[in-house]
């Protein structure tokens, strides 16, 4: 019943496992409980961008690094634009982690 | 005016990326919530992991609005969906997918060097040269000289098959002597007569059949290597050559085996020999690498005298062709830059690209987007890949997107 674990390291997720290490570090909560949190956390999110997310993005850039390993596409652009609703943001160094979509379980 | 709307529009669209947010928390909070119980926490633990969670997500700006977790703001976080039944999905298990890359199994074809397999070859006939000396103290060998002494390519054909079995005869003499009577007279075809001191008639012929590299060691050692492995290098001689070698592996194995029983003194001189033998041999192997066209590509991989000269890149099928053209125009270039290569270390590795830290705390360092991906294509250079449920942090904000199109150049 797991989800990918890729949300884990977004700005929410951080947050998330950040405040459970200190529950779990205080012995307020034990890390079992902790990991379950954690869990409930990937399918949170996963279902909430099938309902809740609408967003359209497009993005270009240089392409620096691929990497293709362990059906995890890891990507490092430059100088990329990303384009969202006529909203352009523009970074120089960009990461981009991708997990497959298809695995049919998901 | 446009920009106050440009503005607008940012807060709405971090808004709602708060709302989601807010969604989730509520969310998962409600959902734990049967888990505390059941371990028997207490609920304001429940409670104070909620409000440490959402403090942190406004400390890093995720969210805005502190004050979001009233309920009356999510209107939509109330329902708590119990049909959720996502499978058990373990990254790191097998997965067997049909995907639109796939990534080649790397193909080295094995084409062996063929220079490599005559350098050691070469260390193993070193103390035949004066073998042949044996002959002519032999007196009863001596008959073979004049015979042997023409060295021209058409008659030593006959000559190995004479020479060696004249050999066998005289296997078992003491090679001591006939080493240090060695005048080091070498590459000439003259008439040898039974002289101690003479040039060994059976050198002249092993000589040209092996070409010039026999002429670099006799010149710099007063020996020779005769080549056992195969095809001569030298064109002219290749068949004369090949039979020759063939007829005289036999007899220097033989030869060798007696030799080394009195070694001794000698030990000393064979490895003066070996090394000068080694820089011929390298010599004539860099010479050929040069040129290039003669010799065997290596189509197997990193070459292996430049250790980082070359870049490799074995996933893309339709570029093995070009890969060794390139290999071969990279082999001549770094022969001068690169002589003396320091051995390969961690240090090569290129670390800009995943450096965690990158000196200075830059404010937005480290952008990054999470998401799964539908399909990657490449074109040559040209990539294209679509996304689907992606955060991004960009900037130090977060978007979010249920579809993500993205082309770029490598």
């Amino acid at each position: 019943m797991a989800s990918y674990e890729l949300y884990r390291k977004s700005s929410i997720g951080m947050s998330l496992t950040d405040a459970l290490d200190e529950l779990v570090t205080n012995g307020t909560i034990s890390p079992l409980l902790a990991v379950k949190v954690l869990m409930q956390f990937d399918r949170s999110m996963n279902e909430a961008f099938s309902t809740k997310v609408k967003a359209k993005t497009s993005f270009k850039g240089h392409l620096h690094t691929y990497r293709f390993c362990d059906n995890v596409w890891t990507f490092i652009l430059e100088q990329a634009s990303f384009k969202t609703d006529n909203d352009v943001t523009a970074v120089d160094r960009v990461k981009i982690v991708a997990c497959d979509a298809k695995i049919l379980a998901r | 005016m446009s920009n106050a709307k440009q503005q607008a529009k940012e807060k709405e669209m971090a808004m709602s990326v708060s709302n989601v947010y807010l969604h989730v928390v509520e969310d998962v909070i409600n959902n734990v919530r049967i888990d505390f119980q059941s371990e028997g926490v207490d609920d304001n633990v429940l409670n104070e992991l909620q409000s440490l969670w959402e403090l942190k997500l406004v400390q890093s700006g995720a969210i805005q609005d502190p004050t979001a977790h009233d309920p009356l703001a999510n209107p939509a976080a109330k329902p708590i969906p119990q049909t959720v039944a996502t499978p058990v999905l373990d990254l790191n298990g097998p997965y067997v997918a049909a995907e639109e890359y796939e990534t080649p199994p790397n193909d080295f074809p094995r084409v062996p060097a063929s220079t490599s397999s005559r350098e050691p070859v070469m260390f193993q006939y070193m103390p035949p040269g004066p073998s042949e000396e044996s002959l002519q103290i032999d007196p009863g060998q001596q008959h073979l000289a004049p015979r042997i002494g023409n060295g021209t390519p058409s008659s030593y054909m006959q000559q190995p098959a004479s020479w060696m079995n004249q050999k066998h005869r005289g296997v078992e003499l003491n090679m001591n002597e006939t080493y240090e009577e060695r005048e080091g007279d070498t590459d000439t075809a003259q008439a040898p007569v039974a002289a101690p001191g003479a040039p060994p008639i059976t050198k002249d012929f092993l000589t040209i059949s092996t070409g010039k590299r026999k002429h670099d060691e006799i010149s710099s050692g007063q020996y020779y290597i005769p080549q056992r492995d195969g095809a001569v290098d030298d064109e002219l001689s290749t068949s004369m050559g090949e039979t020759c070698e063939n007829e005289g592996r036999e007899v220097l194995g033989n030869w060798q085996a007696e030799r080394s029983v009195g070694r001794s003194e000698d030990l000393r001189l064979w490895l003066q020999y070996r090394r000068s033998a080694d820089a011929a041999i390298e010599q004539l192997i860099h010479a050929k690498l040069l040129q290039g066209l003669s010799g065997v590509a290596q189509l197997d991989g990193i070459d292996d005298e430049y250790d980082d000269a070359v870049a490799e890149d074995y996933n893309e099928p339709e570029d093995d062709l070009p890969v060794p053209e390139a290999k071969i125009a990279v082999n001549a270039e770094p022969t001068e830059s690169e002589g003396s290569e320091p051995p390969l270390c961690e240090d090569d590795d290129e670390d800009d690209v995943d450096d965690a830290d990158r000196g200075d705390d830059e404010p937005d360092t480290n952008h990054l987007v999470l998401a799964q991906f539908d399909k990657v294509t490449r074109s040559k250079n040209k990539w294209k890949c679509t996304l689907k449920d992606g955060i991004m942090h960009l900037n130090n904000r977060d978007i979010l997107f249920v579809k993500a199109t993205g082309e770029f150049e490598f």
